[in-house]
Order: C-alpha cells, then structure tokens, then sequence
C-alpha cells in the first residue's frame, strides 16, 4: 500500500493542509512544531479512525487533535493506492471517531463503497494489522530514552518484550511478577488454621456428643423423684400404721392393767388358778359341812371322859389301864380331830378369801358363788381375746419396724440416686453449654473456610494465568525470538555494512551483537549503533507481524537524529534496498536528504 | 377455638456466629418469640401449638427458665411443644426432668402423646423428635398412624375431666416434625383431624389447603430462605370442629434480602457505597443482605465493601462484576502478540469457559496490561 495524496480539513494545528506522496522514500522536512507528529498522527487516524484511548499515558488522539482553527472541520481524507486499485479514505470525526466514507476511484472512477464494505476493504489493504500492532511497530517513534545507558536498558526491554510476547509494550516477565504479588497478597488472606480447626471443632462436638449419648448420663430424676415420692409415702404409711399399733396396744394394755394382767399367759393362769381355788374350796367346804370329825371329837372326848370316869372306878382293876387308855386315845384322837377341823377351817378362809378377791377384782362381786365364777369365766374370756389381740400387735408392730427400718433405707438410697443424678445433670448441662460453644465456633470456622475457599479459586485462577503466561511466554520466545533474531541479524549486518553479523536479542537480561572481533554486549556499543540494533529490531517486528512484502508505509519520525554521517548513509541505503513498501521519513534537519542524495539514491522531498 | 401454629424458633442458633450482629440476633429470636405470645393473646388464641425448634440445641436449664418465665406471663394461653430435629429429645437430655409452668404442655415421647384441653374441647396428639427414630410422619408405624385416627380419649383423665368433658373431643389436632411435606400429605389426607400442625424447617408452606400447614422457621435460617417468615393463626369451630379460618401471619424480625446491584464503568466505590446504603436503609436496617454486584466494571476499580459490612447485616457480597476488558476487542488488536495468544489459550481450552479461566482470563490480561510499557 502507498499513500498518493493527503488533505486535512482539519486536524490539530493542520488547516487545509495538502501533501502529495510517491512510492518508495518520501523524506518530510520541517523545523520542531511544523506539526510532523500531527500529520503522523493524521495518517494513522485516516487508517485507523480517531482513537478513543489513552496510548502511552497520552490523551486520546480524538480528544487531543481537535482542530485549533475551527472545530467543526475535524478530518479530511486520504488518497492510497493498493494492489492495482486505488482508494479515497474520507472521515469526518465530528460525526463520530470512526466515521469512514471510501470511494474506489482507480481510473478516475468514484465508487463509493457501503459502510460493511468499506471495512472489509480497508481491514484487508492493511493486512489485518491492527491499530495496536501498528502504533507498536509500524509507526513509532525513536527510543525515547536520553542517556546511552538507559536506551541500552530500553533496547533490551524492548527486545525481550517481542521476543517473549511479539508486542514490544508487553512484558511476560513483569506481569508474572505482578501477579506473583497478587498470589502473595491473597495467600495473606487466607487463614490456614480454619479447616484444621473446624475439624477439630466438629470431632471433639462429636466426641463430647457421643459421652452424653452413654446411659450413665440419662436424665432419670423425673422416674427418681416418682420412684422415691412413692417410697416416701410407703414410710408415712408404715410409720403410721406402727402409732396405731401403739395405741391399740396402749389401749388394751392398760385394759388388762385394771385387773393386775400383763398378758393372755397372766389371763390364763389366774383363770387357771381360780378354776383352781374355786374346786378346792367346794372341797373344803363340802367337808366342812359334813361336820362328821366334830361330832367324833366330841364323841370321842364325851367317850374319854366317860372312859375316865369309868376308869376311876375300875381303878384297881385291870379293865383301869383299858379304859385309860381308851380315854387317852378318845381324848387324843378327840384333840387331833379338833385340830384337824380347826385348820380346815382356815385353810377354807384363806382360800375364800384368795378366791374372793380374784374374784371381785375381775367381776366387782363379793359373792363367792358359782355364778361369780361363771361371770369371772366370762370377763376372762373377753380379757383373753384382749391380751391376744395386743400381743398379735405387738408383733405386728415389730415386723412393721423392720420394714420402715428397710424402707428408711430405701429411701436414704433414693435420696442418694437422686443427689448424684442432679451432680450429673449440672455436669450434663455444662457439657451442652460447651457443646453449644463449640457450634458457635464450628459455625464461625465453616464461613472461615469459605472465604478461604473463594480466596483459593483465585489463587487458583491466578496459578491458571501465570502457567498460562509462562508457556506462551517461552512458546513464543522460541518460535518469534527465533524468527525476529533471523531477521534482525540480517538487518543489523545490512544497517552497519558488515560491521555486526548477527545479533541475540532472544535473551532477557542482554543483547549481544556478534563482530568478527568476538561477541559485545549493547551495553557496550555506542549510542548509534544501539539506535541502528534498535531500527533493526523494528524492521524485524514489522517483516514478522506485517509479512515479508512491506505492505504497510513505514513511518520513521526523527530516528536518526543520534547517527554519525557515515552511519545515517549505511542506513538509508539499507532501508531504501531492504524495505518494500513505502517509507515516510520525518526530520527536522536536511542530513537524511544529503545523505540519500550521496549515496545517490531516489527520494521525494517535501517541506512543512 | 383460637390458635397459632409456630416452629424452628431456634433460640440460641449459631447461623450467624462470628457476624457482628450475631449477639443482637440471638436476642432477637427471644424477642420475636415474645412478641408472638403477645399477639395471641391479643387476638384471643387460645393455643398456642410450637411445632420443634423451639431451640436450636439441647437447652439447659437457664435457657428453659428464660423461655418458661415468658410462658408464665402468657397463662392464658395453653402451650403445647414438641421437640424438633435441633433440640431433639436425648436421653440425657436435661428438658426429660425440667418442670415448666401448668399452662405449658411439652411432649417428652417420640411416639404418639395426647394433651386433652377440656376447656377448649381439644385433644392434641403430637410427638417430638428423637434421637431413636426419625419424626418424619413416612417413618411412623402403620400402628402409630391408626392411633392417631382411631384415637380415644386418654387414660390419663382426671375424674374433674371426665366430668367436664363427656364423648370425643370436637377438635383434634396432629403435631409432629417431618422433612418431607409429601409424606404428611401422604399419612393425614384421609383422616379426621382438625388441623395437622406440621413441623418442617424451611419456609411456610400450605401443604393440604385446610387441613395441613408448616409455617417453617419464626426466624429465616440462611440465605435461601428469602420468603417471608412467621406463624399460622387459625380458628376451629367447637360445635363441629371444623377449620373455620387459617391465614399466615409474618411476624419475623429480620428477612434476608438479595440486593442485585447493577455496577457500570463508571461507578466508583463510594458512590456504590451511598447507594447500597441507600437501599439498605430503605428496606430495613435489620435485613440481612446479600449483595450481588453484577456488571462491568473499570479495570482499575476496586470494590472495597468491607466498611459497609461492619455498619450493616451483609452477610455475603459475590462480586460477579468483569473488569471492563473487551476481551473480544482486544483479541482482535492483538492478533500476534501475547495478550492475543492468552485470550486464544484461554478460550480454546474449549466448551463453556469454567469460572476458574474466567477469573484467570481476567488475571492474565489485567496483569499483562497493567505492567504494559
């Protein structure tokens, strides 16, 4: 492609300004602020449209070039010719940054194209190359750095940015690291414990579960109190039970007290003595009233003293001692029968008088009668029911002793059960208070370990970039390093006639160019020659993004200010034998136009 | 006959530890309770039916004593809980022996109970959770089912009662726990219960019109549970038992609500801060929050939120923004260099891109551009 005519209506300082340009080197000559860069600018902007972006830390060509004179004539067109054809670019940027019009006017025809068409056509006169790649490589200016040894420094970037990321503006390496502190400054973020702990957390909520599931902490008070109000109440009743025993026995104790009893054996005996008394004192009274022994004395004694008398008068006689002693015997037999009723008779009193009073004591009579004793029979039999009832109390009340005794124990155990069942529930119910403790936490740890989650999918996300740049990086360091090394060698021979054969600018830290007196690094060479590895390079981005055929006119603004004459002369025959397409140098001086002049070569030359 | 039906009030839920709100809300879950007690005794309820959840955990006897100090004052109002899956019954647990107040009836079995309310000519037959046995109503035996539609009147009546109360109860009502709204559906359709007081954690469902319902949590549980939260009031006919009336009543403190903030190149930090302070403040300060920012934003904007979430309840914040970069556009612009052979890798990893190539797409180009020459 060759630019043939150029006319601003406006743009920036450009009013009405024409400029016509021939294939091969054009050479455009103007002191500093003829408004070389506006043009320069203007060239891209009929390509490309008016940018909108920032570029270089620059405002947006669109908002920079408004034209100073008058506004509303901001644009103009561009005459170009391209495979056999040729075109009219035309924009208007107050209608709109992009605004494209484009005639085929090949042959002084004018056939204007529709807005698709017109895209398509001029996306392929520029061979896809796009408006970044073309303010990288195609148009840029010379190294901006002023010192020998920052433009040293600026070349290696520049040299290891293409050969790494094929754009001299990007940088693998930098953005690596860039994102290598992204990686640290969210790995900062991340709280390593929280997982850990959060398992911890749940084991041990687990662990502490799993205790208070066994059965020695089941919660039995509600049966336990049941359990022991029951036994509590059985006490009452049996301790009851046991006072009326008492009292029944009380009562029937004193019941056969009055009668001087102490129990159904005293019942027994005295009725067994009465029984007693009462047959023998019928005896002795039978006796008694048969009176026979009184009446014997008597006649005995009646018969003695007869005996006597008789004996008095028998005196001498033998029959005497007979009768005597008949008398003796009637009066001793007499007096023993005597006796012997005599003590009878007490014994009868004493009898009577025993038997009276046991009698009266039970039935309040005085009599001493069969009935009495019938009466006593009876009262005894009631007071024997009573010493029995009593005495089966008693040993009711005894077994009910052992019982209360076993079921004060019983509840002295319930008591017991119940204290250590309440021990356990406080220790149950500081266990759920830890227990809920530690759900809080785990709760707290789960969201922890979420965040930390999203943290790591973007330390993932970031892992993904950095491999990803990594191996393109050093994918294209192979493949374009290689290539662009190729070219530039190549280029750099051509620029200083021999004097460098080749050059290795596929490393990071250095350039190295090859001599025949050995290797040198950049760093080492003069200004000039690091100028023409510089435009070398450039050449060879160009060849390797644009093609091989220099389809595109290279702009060269002000790149050969720092080169000697000798030089500058190197390098005008290399760029006008080795650059295919259209050149348009940019100069504030005329050493370009004298030296393309020595060296006898053809050049269009035009002045601001 | 008045009632409410309320579940999951989940005193003491640890959802939202570690947010700074979390103190407040566990008070809040208290205070909503009262509020709700409080509201039926204004409008006359005579029952009160807590269908599980009432704590979040296996309370101890303080919690108890909080919550049965505000029964207490409610004596009006018979109260009749069960256990749900949070503060299922245990055998160690200590509610097994906690004595609460006379009008407060809490069923400590995992099968069938009744609780028979004379005075309101109601029998309730419930059952709490357990850790023995799920209390999904599709576990329940074939026996348990047929007591709960054969039922008769309880063993345990008091002489007083049988005297106040001759025949069958007119209303009758279920309550127990569940997780499946099919299965309740499935057990009680064809029985004669008045009302079947369901016990599903979540948010409210109808689940059989008229018959069966499930207010789900008093209180919202997570995210998910944007609807709105609180209880079922209804009223059964003592003449028929009939279910005369039954209507949903919110009664939650706060709600969690999705803000989706739209996010343009040209929004800055602050003033996304004003205006989601603005529609917070708008929709109540007490709302949790979860903010969806979703948009383009400028590649060199970041969205610092964190002082929002210390002033208000935002509980999450997803940032779905993209960095404004046109990745398309620049793919074009750099058809041979790096940042077009990144997009190119990236995408040509195939199918739909996953959200790591997404983030690492942004990654890659941001990185590329910001440390650009």
């Amino acid at each position: 492609m060759n630019i043939r005519k150029i006319h601003v209506n406006g743009f920036g300082k450009l009013h009405n300004y024409d400029l016509s340009l021939a294939p091969g080197i054009n050479l455009i000559i103007g002191p500093n602020e003829a408004g070389k860069t506006t043009l320069h600018l203007f060239i891209r902007s009929m390509l490309y449209g008016a940018d909108r972006k920032f570029r270089n830390r620059q405002r947006p060509v669109y908002e920079r070039m408004r034209p100073w004179k008058d506004p509303k004539r901001f644009g103009g067109f561009m005459e170009i010719e391209a495979d056999g054809k040729q075109w009219r670019i035309t924009r208007d940027f107050n209608k709109a940054p992009d605004d494209l019009l484009m005639e085929e006017i090949t042959d002084g025809g004018e056939k204007r194209l529709t807005d698709e068409e017109a895209k398509a056509q001029l996306q392929k006169i520029l061979n896809d190359l796009s408006e970044t790649a073309y303010v990288n490589t195609v148009s840029a200016g010379q190294l901006s750095s002023a010192t020998e040894k920052d433009m040293a420094a600026e070349l290696r970037r520049y040299a290891a940015n293409v050969s790494t990321t094929g754009n001299p503006e990007l940088n693998a390496d930098r953005a690596i690291e860039y994102l290598g502190k992204e990686r640290e400054r969210l790995e900062a973020m991340l709280d390593p414990d929280a997982a850990k702990d959060y398992a911890g957390v749940i084991s041990a909520a687990g662990k502490l579960e799993e205790k208070l599931a066994g059965p020695e902490y089941e919660n039995r008070i509600t049966e336990l109190l049941k359990k022991n109000a029951a036994v509590g109440l059985e006490a009452e009743k049996t301790d009851s039970k046991i006072r009326e025993l008492a009292e029944e026995i009380g009562t029937e104790r004193a019941e056969l007290a009055q009668y001087g009893l102490e129990g159904s054996a005293a019942v027994i005996e005295l009725q067994e003595k009465v029984t007693r008394d009462y047959g023998n004192y019928r005896t002795l009274e039978t006796k008694i009233s048969g009176k026979g022994s009184t009446v014997a004395a008597i006649a005995l004694f009646i018969l003695a003293a007869v005996l006597l008398v008789l004996s008095f008068r028998y005196r001498s006689e033998y029959l005497f001692v007979f009768l005597m002693a008949g008398a003796v015997a009637g009066a001793v037999i007499g007096a023993l029968l005597t006796f012997q009723n005599s003590a009878t008779m007490k014994a009868l009193a004493a009898l009577a008088e025993s038997l009276g009073e046991n009698l009266k004591r039970v039935t309040g009579r005085d009599t001493l009668d069969q009935e009495t004793v019938d009466l006593f029979h009876e009262k005894m039999t009631g007071l024997k029911t009573t010493a029995d009832a009593m005495e089966k109390a008693v040993s009711e009340q005894t077994d009910l002793q052992t019982e209360l005794t076993r079921i004060l124990a019983d509840q002295n155990a319930g008591k017991d059960a119940l204290s250590k069942q309440e021990q356990t529930r406080a220790q149950v119910e500081s266990s759920l208070q830890e227990l809920n403790a530690m759900q809080q936490e785990a709760a707290a740890l789960r969201k922890k370990v979420e965040q930390n989650q999203s943290v790591r999918d973007k330390i993932d996300a970031i892992d993904m970039a950095v491999e990803t740049l990594e191996s393109l990086r050093d994918g294209i360091r192979s493949a374009v390093g290689t290539y662009i090394n190729k070219e530039a060698s190549h280029m750099v021979a051509g620029l200083t006639g021999g004097a460098y054969t080749s050059v290795d600018a596929g490393r990071q830290y250095d350039i190295s160019l090859n001599s025949h007196d050995g290797m040198i690094s950049v760093k080492d060479v003069s200004a000039g020659t690091a100028d023409q590895v510089y435009l070398a390079m450039r050449l060879a981005t160009i060849r390797f993004i644009v093609g091989e055929d220099d389809a595109i006119p290279l702009v060269l603004d002000d790149s050969f200010a720092l080169y000697d004459d000798t030089r500058l002369r190197k390098s005008m025959r290399f760029i006008a034998e080795n650059y295919r397409g259209q050149v348009v140098i940019f100069s504030c001086q005329n050493r370009e136009a004298e030296a393309l002049e020595d060296e006898g070569l053809d050049c269009h030359v035009m002045k601001m | 006959m008045k009632f409410i039906h309320l579940s999951d009030i989940r005193i003491g839920s640890p959802t939202e530890s570690g947010r700074h709100w979390s103190d407040a809300r566990l008070d809040e879950r208290f205070r909503t309770l009262s509020r709700v007690l409080d509201y039926a005794r204004d409008n006359d309820a005579d029952l009160v039916l807590i269908a599980g959840g009432l704590f979040s955990h296996q309370p101890v006897t303080a919690e108890m004593d909080r919550v049965n100090a505000l029964f207490k004052e409610h004596s009006d109002q018979q109260i009749v809980i069960i256990a749900g899956e949070s503060d299922r019954l245990r055998a160690s647990s200590p509610v097994r022996s906690y004595v609460w107040a006379p009008n407060v009836h809490y069923i400590l079995s995992g099968t069938v109970e009744r609780v028979v309310l004379p005075e309101l000519k109601t029998e309730i037959c419930a059952a709490s959770a357990t850790d023995e046995q799920n209390a999904d109503p599709a576990s329940f035996g074939l026996a348990d089912i047929k007591a709960f539609i054969t039922s008769r009147p309880s063993e345990d009546f008091t002489l007083e009662d049988i005297r106040r109360y001759t025949g069958r109860p007119v209303i009758r009502i279920a309550m127990l726990r569940g997780r499946d709204s099919e299965a309740f559906s499935r057990a009680f359709e064809k029985t004669d219960f008045t009302y079947v007081a369901a016990g599903i954690s979540g948010s409210a469902k109808e689940i059989l019109p008229g018959r069966i319902y499930s207010p789900g949590g008093l209180e919202p549980e997570a995210m998910s549970d944007s609807g709105s939260h609180g209880i079922y009031m209804g009223e059964a006919d003592e003449e028929t038992g009939a279910l005369r009336e039954i209507h949903f009543v919110p009664m939650a403190s706060a709600s969690y609500i999705p803000l989706l903030i739209g996010v343009t190149r040209n929004s800055t930090a602050e003033e996304l801060g004003r205006m989601i302070a603005g529609e917070i403040r708008r929709r109540g300060e007490k709302n949790i929050y979860r903010l969806k920012l979703t948009g383009s934003r400028d590649p060199e904007q970041d969205f610092d939120l964190e002082e929002l979430k210390k002033t208000y309840r935002i509980a999450e914040i997803i940032d779905e923004t993209e960095p404004e970069y046109d990745f398309e556009t620049l793919f074009k612009e750099h058809p041979q260099d790096m940042i077009g052979y990144y997009i190119g890798t990236i995408v040509n990893s195939g199918k739909e891109m996953s959200p790591t190539e997404k983030k690492a797409m942004y990654y890659g180009i941001d990185a590329l551009l910001r440390t650009k020459a």
